[in-house]
């Protein structure tokens, strides 16, 4: 049996370098265009032909929309509105390529850690800068839970920075864990159907189409669950408890 | 649909909770480990490290179940 890891290893397709920085052009590059294209072309056809009452895309896509704007609101208050455009794009790009993943022959960008950590560190990144210029140095008081006793702040602040650095470690690990997770037990599942005899290849292959129908479940759930954390960091950035 | 709110509000905390005690947990050795080697204080930070990680980790699942939906 072929290593079932061996799906998730990128090589270059178009060597190329900037300033001695690799930049060639992979399968998961090629992938997030096609992801970020399919997102295009979903919205273009959603508000091609703008009706009161929608129908079928448009509201589809109205239905999401709306869902999102809800979410951001209720995380973040009224000034959600703001981050609306930026956790609406998250979600869509992180949903379309969780979903392109499960294409045969596909790859999934979201199985690439290089992929959702740099995700996990925008959003954290954001959700910092977005601290400190609405509340200034008082943002530090984000270290120190409300109605904490003083003598237990020596013990409260280490805490807290590990719970803030695990933060983005979190949004990331999961993301990438549950799509390479469920990646790998496809392929173990199909490698088995390959290589058993017809009599006994079904029973694999009715796990293959089980689990195919999980993972489609797993794509949208992490897309949600991904969006969701970063509207709550976000969120506590700026209510700062 | 307020019941299936709270299935995914449900199936959100269930993916959040185990892997927020692990990374907790990881991060203080981590960050314990690393001021060990650079102070040259091993094992003792390591050891404090892991301890202040469990409890980021049991501290942050405490508060993620007692927020109010």
């Amino acid at each position: 049996m072929e290593n079932p890891l061996e799906h998730f290893e990128l090589h270059p397709l178009i060597p190329l370098s900037l300033f001695g920085i690799d930049i060639s052009i992979n399968k998961a590059v090629v992938m997030m265009w096609i992801a970020s294209g399919l997102v295009l072309l979903f919205f273009s056809v959603a508000t091609k032909r703008r009706s009161l009452v929608p129908r079928r895309v448009q509201n589809l896509a109205e239905m999401a929309v709306e869902f999102l704007r809800g979410l951001v609101v209720e995380n973040m208050g009224p000034l959600g509105h703001k981050f609306f455009p930026f956790i609406a794009t998250l979600f869509f790009f992180v949903l379309f390529a969780n979903l392109l993943g499960l294409i045969p022959g596909a790859y999934t960008v979201t199985s690439q850690l290089m992929v959702t950590g740099f995700f996990a560190l925008v959003v954290y990144g954001l959700s910092l800068v977005v601290g400190f210029a609405l509340h200034g140095l008082h943002f530090f008081t984000i270290l120190a839970p409300a109605g904490t006793p003083g003598w237990l702040l020596p013990l409260m602040v280490p805490i807290e920075i590990i719970s803030q650095l695990a933060r983005p470690v979190t949004l990331a690990v999961r993301l990438f864990a549950n799509m390479t997770a469920g990646h790998i037990i496809l392929i173990v599942l199909f490698s088995l159907m390959m290589t058993a005899p017809v009599y006994i290849g079904w029973m694999p292959f009715g796990f293959t189409v089980a689990i195919y129908g999980l993972e489609l479940f797993v794509a949208f759930i992490q897309a949600y669950i991904f969006t969701i954390l970063a509207c709550v960091y976000l969120g506590d950035a700026v209510k700062l408890h | 649909m307020a019941e299936d709110d709270a299935f995914r509000k449900g199936l959100a905390l269930a993916s959040r909770v185990g892997l927020e005690l692990v990374a907790a947990t990881v991060i203080g050795a981590g960050l314990g480990y690393a001021l060990d080697r650079w102070l040259g204080t091993r094992p003792w930070l390591l050891v404090v490290g892991v301890v202040l990680g469990a409890a980021a980790g049991f501290f942050g699942i405490y508060r993620l179940v007692n927020t109010p939906p």
